[in-house]
């Protein structure tokens, strides 16, 4: 089990050390500085075993959190804890940075003994641990024996005694589509990432019930209905620990007591049929060894009524380039030399529509040639009330003992993951 | 509210004012900043410990805060200073009795971080009461503190009875609880030695039924606990399965991970295959799904995929494109998928892998390029079909002209020109064009073995290699080697345009290289070319072993124990625990009836058929049916008498090997560069394709010989442990294989043959055998050696005294001649001798120089060198006036004059000539003409030694028919061996224990005696110390009136009686045994174990110098107790303490070690098993000044390697007291 936890900063300093077990010492922050933060290959594995001490690290923001190891460990529960602390907090300082690290060390220490028991991670539930690991301004008030079932009882995420004169719940779709062309147009890849991200106002503890149109569900239930609709095949789905596995397993129904406020109920994956928002046809030609032509047509591939927004095209230009002539139907583009590429915005894409950008990047004579890699094409945009793989939330219902009416909201949203098109 | 500001070094007097400050401070806000300060001193690594009484002060101040501050002070400084912590244990004992729950865990908690004895102490009492408190926060708090109290000191928590506790804490209402009193008793029985967590069913439904309440990280301290269930019956395995199925959605990786890992655990006892498809289906989507988590986590999923996907072929069928690599994906990502990618390539999908592969190739990250190319050449290999396409796609690559690219490319081309001969070597044009921008070793070595292969088809390839052979003396090891080869090649192919090349570089190879390796592989060609041109043909360019694509998978038993730790870090690493963490156990398999390790074969079109041995041997007999047959012939003939048998069949087989062994360093290293067994750490076992082929060829040839004996895997291990020697040992590897081929038609056994590998196994560089060792043996066996075998023999020991070779290669020469005379002496098993001698043999190479300058030079040759000197006294065939001009400088003679060799042909006739009088004089007279014609035809015969075939032939002739026999030494052999343990080859040759004698070995030679040949060893026989010796009358007089004197030793060793023999008839010999006892003067040897020795005889005084085995000195019953030994080994000081590794053991079985060494006087005081290893404690004393050694030998558990660790007041004497252990570890 972890054995030490350090926050460092981009330099290497020591934020927080917090050690749990003897068989380390203090020292042994250094020797993880030494091999990984300052060593030039620091990115190339984020596991380092040294002797039969083990370094797992993961970085945010200039910051390195490094779990110490001094047994085979379980590798995915030191990630998953180290990015489980991560979300904590940011979730009580809103972000995670340096400053941030400074300036609330002492909670990180408390939150630290908390979610951490000689090197086993604990509750590390915000809801639970913000009753009685508080910051300053926040006192709580909540006897100390109502902490202590919630943070070991059943629905260690939730408190029993919340109440909302309004009850309301917001179940976001957000489908990021990640997409491999490959030169010649073929696709290589394409699936489908989503995430139901739900906010709960609901008061008490309130029995969900939550129905996608997910193909085993509809299937089964044609056998009665003998209705054909439209439903998506999911290859693969994840769950909040909130939901009852079992139940899922045996009837395939997602049913669940919601923590308060925002969480993500669940994730899926689904590969096939996947509607691609936007069709990129790129000719990149390298004319000669001083010059290299594009021309790339976008196509949206959505309904006319949808559009998309923050649309970003990135199209890469060798190291050489010196400068580029853009031009553009739709938007602004520009060459930023730093990044070695023309970054195309386009604030709004209606759908069904096209889009084309036509350049020439001119190159300077290099003494020594180098292969161009050429990278990617790479496209973010974000598409509302669209997804990507066809799924829609068919119902979400809510049981509580007072019986109280509560507002359901639904939004989609698709958006780009790694949508890719090489050139 | 910012808290930055105290980030700031604080001096400690300055906080102590503050913490002890008197203004008022009714909300204790200054408290509470005086206490962040020196937090956040102690973050930054500044040494708060001197605050500690005023920070205990504030223990009891009622504020949460400042009371969860001084506990971190307290867990931070406690441990270094116990009176900090003595100081607090009153406020624990406040606190843990405080009604807040909270309040309770958090001391509970906080004093199981501290050990210090007091607050150990006066934490059993509480933590009994808080292991049953009504709040269930508290009480798993205690069950992580009966843990914390179990790394402090585990007898406590055994005698205070919190084990029985924690047991029933499983039963606890409380998931949480629950989940913690898991966690604690696994890892309780994890880290000690005799508790050892068992968890039956009934358990095991509880606690799954607990899993369903259990927060995530409880979920995996709980299926964690499921790896200590042993299902009974397949039903109980199946239950399992299907109740932790659901688990595979969570969204936490470490649940799904560790499910996995049970569900993979529990299939091992599931009874159907049918069951375990439904659930394998269940296993591949979330696989894939986790690659959509951090990168971090998708890394330890993709390493773990490889496993799986090792173990069960078919699961994330259909599933590639999910590997494909994006562009922003994390290096260490990329890398691992395209391994994964690599394993799920088949032929279906080829095509689409190679178009992401390219693409891959132009990527920017260098590692990662290099890689993406290698594996393109690793499907070619793996797919035939795919193989053209490959090779396009790596010309395209080439074309790119991106160094690295080019580089790595050629590097893979070589490896299917291996595999694919004469398909593609129309594109070797293209691979010249980059000749220039080779400068990486390995891409020049892959390049200068494609010309070198292909150098009939190269029409340039002479100038070629002369342009690469302009740095030969600068390159690394790696391109000597093959250009040595090349050049040989390409001489063969086209002896015109080689002719100016070979010479150059085998003077090079020979003569200024340092390499051993270089130098051996120099010295064989050298006298392959000078000997025999068209042998030499067969065997350069004879067909290689093939190489396939199953380099990358591991060993199956590690496979089973990894897939066991699926998620961990040893997943990752593929290595088993116990391999970097000290105290890990290992984790296998429990024994029950429901085991049935099942497994789903892997699709037939997907993926090629394993090459194993049969089907290694099967290709193989297509190729060289001729061969086997006459081998089996030949494997006959011995049994039908000592005739000589028909060389060719052995000849041929030598040259298969050989060639193989030739050739190793450049194509035949294919396996070597395969790049996916492990590239962060080296793998534990890197199992080597060519080396693995060649076993196979070994094994072949082993079913040729007695129908099928099956080789097993011990043989393996030791050719494993050989892995870093040079070709030459290979060599004799191979041969040694032979030797025992021959003994194993007469008594099938295995274990034979395992033997005889491990003989060839020994350690090249620690032994440094004197090169004359075993060649008296061989030419006085009465022997039907094989020319070829013969040739190669003496050729070495020439070629070794002639140009001062290197111990390694000293050694291959006994290898080699011991196997020839393995071959040689079916009929009465000394094929080991040889490598025995060896073993006791104990004089460094440095010694003849120093003979050379002492006292009995005069008894050498008149030579001046140490080296000649050595030469002419190792070779006792050649008159010194014959020896001494090749030796100077064989090389000088560029028409490669088969001088050098030649003595050794006279000697395999005159042997064959001698040895056999009852054979066929027409045929012996038909055979020393095929030879002698041979020689003629050779046109680089010297006049010299066609002299001196005649001589022999006919003088041996007329030995064969005056005397009745010749084998003289043979029947000192036979009397030598009489007492011990090997004396005949009967399947039984794993040993009874008996006293180790080194087998006898030459002290003086015939040739500066006139003719005297003695041949001695040391032994101790029941307390007495002997020296056993045989003197052979080689001259044609009779020698008479022996004497024998001691020159004054370390150890005052001198003849205990007269030497009593009497005449020794011309063509004789007389054994003798000669009683030592050390009571004769004293002086300090160097080395401490040297004994120069005078004889007196009629044919004149000869002296002469040898060094004995320490162990002859060692006293019976001196075995002393282990209270003494435990003394002994704590009082001498550590530095007089000393390790020595020893490889290729050859015991039977443990039983086997503690009699050998206890027959030896090394008495073994205890023995006891840690880990993998047998630990043996033994003392020793020496019988002269009471010397005592008190060692500790580890033994692996495949008693192949030993380490022993020596202590002795008497640090001289370590080394070669440890020799003695050694030689009688390695000895039969």
């Amino acid at each position: 089990m972890i054995s030490a936890v350090f926050i460092y900063n981009q330099k290497g300093e020591v934020l927080i050390s917090r050690l749990y077990r003897h068989d380390v010492k203090r020292s042994i922050a250094d020797v993880f500085r030494v091999h990984t933060i300052s060593s030039p290959t620091a990115s190339r594995s984020p596991v380092t075993t040294l002797g039969s001490t083990s370094f797992l690290h993961i970085r945010y923001d200039n910051l390195w959190l490094c779990a110490v190891c001094k047994n085979n460990t379980n590798a995915a529960l030191v990630f998953e804890f180290l990015y489980r602390l991560l979300g904590l907090c940011v979730s009580y300082f809103g972000r995670f940075d340096e400053e941030s690290v400074k300036n609330n060390f002492v909670l990180i220490y408390e939150l630290l003994d908390e979610v951490l028991d000689f090197g086993y991670p604990q509750n590390i539930e915000v809801d639970t641990l913000k009753l009685y690991v508080t910051t300053e301004s926040v006192k709580s008030a909540v006897e100390p024996q109502r902490v202590t079932m919630q943070a070991t009882g059943l629905t260690t995420w939730r408190r029993a005694d919340i109440y909302y004169k309004k009850n309301e719940a917001f179940v976001d779709v957000i489908e990021s589509v990640n997409l491999i062309l490959s030169a010649k147009g073929t696709c290589l890849r394409a699936d489908v990432q989503g995430q139901i991200v739900m906010r709960s106002f609901l008061s008490g503890m309130p029995e969900c019930k939550f129905g996608l149109n997910d193909k085993l569900v509809l299937d089964r239930e044609q056998k009665h209905s003998g209705a054909g609709r439209e439903c998506v095949e999911i290859a693969d789905c994840q769950f909040h620990q909130c939901v009852r596995l079992g139940r899922f397993d045996t009837d395939r129904t997602i049913s669940f007591i919601p923590p308060d406020g925002e969480f993500e109920l669940m994730r899926y994956r689904t590969t096939e049929n996947v509607n691609l928002p936007f069709k990129v046809l790129p000719v990149v030609r390298e004319v000669g060894k001083l010059c290299v032509e594009y021309e790339v047509l976008v196509k949206s591939n959505f309904s006319q009524k949808l559009a998309a927004t923050n649309m970003v095209v990135r199209v890469p230009t060798p190291q050489a380039a010196t400068k580029c002539r853009i031009k553009v139907t739709v938007g602004k583009a520009k060459y930023i030399p730093e990044e070695n590429m023309i970054v195309w915005r386009i604030s709004r894409f209606q759908g069904l529509q096209e889009a084309s950008l036509t350049a020439v990047a001119d190159l300077v004579h290099m003494t020594k040639p180098t292969v161009w890699s050429r990278p990617p094409i790479c496209l973010d945009f974000q598409v509302l009330m669209f997804t990507a793989s066809g799924l829609l939330v068919r119902f979400l219902k809510v049981f509580e003992k007072s019986d109280y009416q509560s507002v359901k909201w639904v939004r989609y949203m698709t958006k780009a993951g790694s949508y890719e098109i090489r050139i | 509210m910012s808290d930055a500001k105290f980030f700031q070094r604080g001096k400690v007097h300055d906080l102590r004012a503050e913490l002890t400050s008197e203004k008022k401070d009714p909300r204790y806000q200054l408290k509470k900043v005086a206490m962040k300060k020196v937090v956040a001193n102690m973050t930054m690594g500044n040494d708060m410990s001197p605050l500690y009484k005023e920070v205990i002060a504030c223990m009891g101040i009622p504020d949460i805060d400042v009371k969860k501050m001084v506990y971190l002070f307290l867990i931070n400084y406690a441990r270094a200073r116990a009176e900090i912590a003595n100081l607090a244990v009153n406020g624990f004992e406040d606190d843990v009795n405080d009604p807040n729950p909270l309040i309770r865990a958090m001391a509970i908690r906080t004093m199981g971080y501290i050990y210090v004895d007091r607050v150990i102490d006066s934490l059993i009492d509480p933590l009994r009461h808080c292991l049953r408190d009504r709040d269930p926060y508290v009480r798993k708090t205690s069950a992580m503190a009966v843990l914390k109290l179990s790394m402090f000191d585990r007898s406590i928590v055994e005698e205070e009875r919190f084990l029985d506790m924690l047991k029933d804490l499983l039963a606890d209402s409380n998931p949480s609880v629950v989940a913690n009193a898991v966690a604690a008793l696994t890892e309780i029985s994890e880290r000690s030695p005799h508790i050892k967590l068992k968890l039956n069913m009934k358990i095991a439904n509880k606690l799954i039924t607990a899993l369903n309440e259990c927060n995530e990280w409880g979920q995996i301290y709980i299926l964690e606990s499921l790896m200590y269930v042993t299902p009974q019956e397949s039903v109980d395995a199946e239950t399992v399965i299907e109740r932790i199925l659901p688990r595979l959605q969570h969204g936490n990786s470490g649940v799904v991970l560790v499910a996995i890992k049970v569900i993979n655990y529990m299939m091992n006892y599931v009874a159907q295959k049918e069951t375990l498809e439904p659930i394998l289906r269940k296993l591949s989507p979330p696989l894939v799904t986790l690659l959509t988590s951090g990168p971090e986590v998708q890394y330890i999923t993709l390493r773990n995929i490889q496993l799986l996907l090792q173990r069960w072929p078919t699961i994330l069928q259909n599933q590639l494109r999910a590997f494909f690599c994006k562009y922003d994906d994390p290096i260490y990502v990329k890398l691992a998928k395209l391994e994964v990618i690599l394993s799920l390539t088949t032929e279906e999908n080829a095509r689409i892998v190679l178009t992401e592969l390219t693409e891959y190739a132009t990527e920017i990250d260098v590692d990662f390029v290099r890689k993406a190319v290698r594996s393109i050449g690793r499907i070619a290999i793996k797919i035939e079909l795919a193989a053209d396409r490959c090779v396009r796609a790596l010309l395209d690559l080439i074309q790119t002209k991106v160094n690295y690219v080019v580089q790595e490319a050629i590097i893979v081309i070589r490896d299917v020109f291996r595999k694919y001969p004469n398909r593609y070597e129309s594109i070797i044009a293209t691979l010249c064009e980059n000749l220039d921008t080779l400068d990486e070793p390995e891409a020049r070595a892959a390049m200068i073995w494609i010309i070198g292969q292909y150098a009939d088809r190269i029409d340039n390839s002479d100038e070629v290699l002369d342009k690469f052979l302009d740095s030969f003396l600068d390159d690394p090891a790696e391109v000597q080697l093959a250009l040595l080869t090349a050049v040989v090649k390409l001489f063969i192919m086209r002896p015109t345009a080689g002719q100016d090349l070979v010479p150059k570089v085998l003077k090079w190879a020979t003569e200024e290289v340092d390499s051993p390796d270089i130098r051996d592989r120099g010295f064989i060609y050298w006298r392959l070319l000078s000997t025999d041109p068209e042998m030499a043909r067969t065997i350069v360019l004879s067909d290689k072993p093939e190489i396939s694509a199953e380099g990358e998978k591991l060993d199956m038993s590690l496979l089973e124990e990894l897939v066991l730790q699926i998620g961990s870090l040893s997943s990752i690493y593929r290595k088993p625990p116990t391999a970097f963490i000290p105290f890990a156990k290992r984790r296998v398999l429990g024994q029950a009836p429901a085991l049935t390790r099942l497994t789903i074969a892997a699709p037939p079109v997907s993926r090629l058929p394993r090459t194993n041995s049969s089907t290694a041997s099967q290709s193989l007999s297509k190729q060289t049916g001729a061969q086997q047959q006459q081998q089996q012939q030949q494997q006959q003939n011995p049994q039908q008498g000592s005739e000589p048998s028909v060389p060719t069949s052995l000849r041929n087989s030598s040259t298969q090997l050989s060639s193989s062994m030739l050739d190793m360093g450049s194509g035949g290293m294919a396996g070597l560069s395969n790049p996916y067994i492990n590239d962060i750490t080296p793998g534990p076992m890197l199992n080597n394709d060519a080396m693995l082929i060649d076993l196979m060829s070994m094994e072949d040839e082993d079913e040729a010989a007695d129908g099928g004996a099956a080789i097993n895997s011990g043989g393996m291990v030791g050719f494993n442990a050989n892995f870093g020697m040079s070709g030459l040992n290979m060599a004799g590897l191979n041969m040694a294989g032979m030797g025992s081929t021959t003994n194993s038609s007469q008594a099938p056994d295995s274990q034979v043959l395992n033997s005889a590998f491990d003989a060839a196994g020994l350690d090249a560089l620690s032994k440094m055998p004197t090169s004359s060792s075993s060649l008296p043996r061989g030419i006085g066996s009465p022997s039907p050696a094989p020319e070829m075998m013969r040739q190669f023999t003496s050729s070495f020991d020439l070629a070794a005294a002639a140009a001062a070779v290197t111990a390694a290669s000293a050694n291959s020469n006994s290898h080699v001649s011991g196997t020839g005379s393995g071959l040689a002496n079916s009929s009465n098993s000394q094929a080991f001798d040889p490598f025995q001698q060896q073993q006791s043999q104990v004089s460094p190479f440095s010694v003849p120089s120093s003979m050379g300058s002492s006292a009995f030079t005069s008894a050498f040759s008149p030579t001046s060198s140490g080296f000649n000197a050595l030469a002419s006294a190792s070779s006792p065939f050649d008159t010194s006036s014959q020896i001494t001009p090749i030796s100077a400088n064989p090389l000088l003679n560029s028409s490669f004059s088969a001088a050098a060799a030649n003595p050794a042909t006279s000697t395999t006739i005159s042997n064959s000539a001698a040895k056999n009088p009852s054979a066929n004089p027409l045929s012996l007279q038909k055979e020393v003409d095929e030879l002698t014609a041979k020689m003629f035809n050779s046109s680089m015969l010297n006049a010299y030694s066609s002299t001196t075939i005649v001589t022999s032939v006919s003088g041996s002739s007329s030995n064969g028919n005056g005397d009745n026999n010749g084998n003289y030494s043979n029947s000192g052999n036979n009397n030598m061996h009489a007492g011990s343990q090997f004396g005949n080859n009967s399947s039984n040759a794993s040993m009874s224990p008996a006293p180790y004698v080194p087998s006898q070995k030459v002290l003086l030679d015939a040739q500066q005696t006139q003719g005297l040949e003695i041949l001695g060893t040391f032994a101790r026989r029941n307390g007495k110390i002997q020296m056993e010796m045989s003197f052979v009358n080689k001259s044609g007089i009779a020698i008479s009136d022996f004497a024998i004197q001691f020159n004054k030793n370390t150890y005052g060793l001198m003849p205990g009686a007269p030497l009593s023999i009497g005449t020794v008839l011309p063509m004789n010999s007389v054994e003798v045994s000669l009683p030592l006892v050390t009571a004769g003067p004293t002086m300090l040897m160097q080395p401490l174990n040297n004994i120069q020795i005078a004889i007196k005889c009629t044919a004149g005084i000869f002296y002469f110098q040898t060094q004995y085995s320490l162990h002859i000195l060692l006293e019976e019953n001196a075995q002393s107790d282990q209270g003494t030994f435990l003394r002994m080994w704590k009082s001498t000081p550590d530095d007089m303490q000393s390790a020595h590794t020893v490889q290729n053991l050859r015991f039977s079985s443990i039983e086997d070690v503690r009699n050998k060494l206890n027959m030896n006087n090394v008495f073994t005081v205890a023995q006891r098993i840690v880990g993998n290893a047998m630990h043996f404690y033994t003392n020793s004393k020496l019988s002269t000044d009471g010397s005592l050694f008190y060692s500790e030998i580890k033994i692996a558990s495949n008693l192949q390697l030993a380490v022993i660790s020596t202590k002795s007041t008497n640090t001289q004497l370590i080394p070669l007291y440890q020799k003695a252990i050694e030689d009688i570890c390695t000895a039969f």
